[in-house]
């Protein structure tokens, strides 16, 4: 407290008397009353101001008005709000024995800085708050993931495959019934193809060999949609080209062949009424077609999939895939809101 | 199971290798280049004197149907691509037509006239 008013100081000094005097209504014992030096004294050197001339220029702080006895109402007044906290008492560093007790005890209480608050509640309630915001991004990227899951489903089967019958290079009759115990790629192509047909046999030959790679046993099947020129001869010269292992040629009459191209949806140009000294290209759709170990269709890869990419995707439907009989509808799983670390 | 429909002189005749691929292949792509330095888009509207000796490589090294195959699809890229220049051109156009006019209003909205 800066105090450099000399009223002030004065004004302080009655205070010091008063408090003086309040100290010996207490303790019984009559001190010797403070003079009007001494209070100054007192109150200059709590101050710490540097002079103090004896001027009293207000009135209230004439000793006619201090030296009135106090009366017991008054004492008994002030004591209650010293102790009570109500009034603040004067501190400095001359106090009596009595008067430091009498400012101990009537030390006012700190007012808490939080005010109503108290930093527990604060805790628990800022704790809460995590774990509620936590569970709702929780919920949210479960609600996400089980929609992507939803979505890559697909929905209602294809209908595409379906029963064939066709002769592969070595002359042994091949079905549907021989899609059954591992993965096949099917291209649909002709061996007298000028430029997409080679290029699509060299892509699904990394993408067999990545698969292998990979522990995926995969069967290529290459299915000739120009069945009156490619004989089973001609598949297996034209595959050995390609360095792919294992794979399968497949050719047959004109209706066997025009019969596995409608169930696979794959559109080819030939007319049945062409020989096979002919000169013609064939006018047909270029995808590859993943089917799985029980026969049935699981995805299609068109010309925007490179070696790489259809490779991949390929892997993943191949890793996600379940036999029909285990397969079951995916359930929604509600994450637990106390268990935040899931 | 054979099928009695194919004449075994023809098959080992009808296979063409990965090497003969490529022979052709290289001389198809020396062929368009040539068309291409010459701007030539559409090949039957011409008269043969334009690269003739790259068109002899082609038709000696690659199947007939492959040739004209070839030529059919430049001939499509080609439009196609110039399609979509003069209609990205044509978008350009409309909108710095756009712009200019609104640019006029504006100018006109603030001259004291």
């Amino acid at each position: 407290m800066l105090v450099t008013n000399k009223a002030t100081i004065v004004q302080m000094a009655g205070i010091w008397r008063q408090t003086a005097t309040l100290c010996s209504q207490l303790s019984g014992r009559s001190f010797s009353r403070m003079s009007t030096k001494d209070s100054i004294r007192n109150a200059s050197r709590s101050r710490r101001v540097l002079f103090c001339p004896h001027i009293r220029p207000f009135s209230t702080t004439l000793p006619i008005f201090n030296e009135r006895k106090p009366d017991g109402k008054k004492v008994e007044e002030d004591l209650d709000a010293l102790v009570t906290g109500k009034k603040r008492p004067m501190t400095g560093p001359d106090l009596t024995e009595e008067e430091s007790v009498v400012f101990k005890v009537a030390k006012p209480k700190r007012r808490n800085p939080l005010g109503f608050f108290n930093v527990a509640g604060m805790i628990i309630f800022a704790g809460g708050l995590a774990l509620l915001i936590n569970y709702k991004r929780r919920v949210q990227r479960a609600v996400d993931a089980h929609k992507e899951e939803q979505g890559s489903e697909s929905f209602g089967k294809a209908l595409i495959g379906g029963p064939f019958q066709l002769i592969d290079q070595n002359g042994g009759i091949f079905t549907q019934e021989s899609l059954k115990g591992k993965f096949s790629l099917i291209y649909f192509g002709f061996t007298l193809c000028p430029d997409i047909c080679p290029e699509e046999l060299d892509k699904m030959a990394i993408i067999v060999k990545n698969l292998r790679k990979q522990g995926v046993d995969i069967q290529p099947i290459f299915i000739s949609c120009d069945p009156i020129r490619d004989t089973p001869l001609v598949l297996r010269k034209y595959l050995e080209d390609f360095d792919i292992e294992g794979i399968v040629g497949l050719t047959g009459s004109y209706s066997d062949v025009e019969a596995c191209c409608k169930a696979y949806r794959v559109y080819f140009s030939t007319p049945p009424d062409v020989t096979a000294e002919d000169d013609y290209i064939v006018d047909h759709s270029i995808f590859f077609y993943l089917m799985d170990p029980e026969g049935e269709f699981v995805n299609v890869f068109g010309r925007r999939y490179d070696a790489q990419g259809a490779s991949e995707e390929i892997a993943k439907k191949i890793k996600k895939w379940v036999p029909a009989k285990d397969r079951r509808e995916s359930s929604f799983q509600k994450p637990s809101f106390w268990k935040f670390w899931e | 199971m054979m099928a009695e429909l194919h004449s075994s002189k023809r098959e080992d005749t009808q296979v063409i290798t990965r090497s003969e691929r490529e022979k052709c292949w290289i001389a198809r792509d020396k062929y368009f280049a040539c068309l291409d330095k010459n701007r030539i888009m559409s090949v039957a509207n011409q008269d043969s004197s334009m690269c003739a000796n790259e068109r002899s490589d082609v038709d000696s090294l690659c199947r007939q149907s492959w040739v004209d195959y070839f030529i059919q699809r430049r001939e499509r890229t080609l439009q196609i691509d110039a399609m979509k220049r003069f209609r990205t051109q044509q978008a350009h156009d409309e909108l710095d037509a756009r712009e200019a006019t609104s640019r006029e209003e504006l100018r006109n909205k603030f001259v004291k006239r």
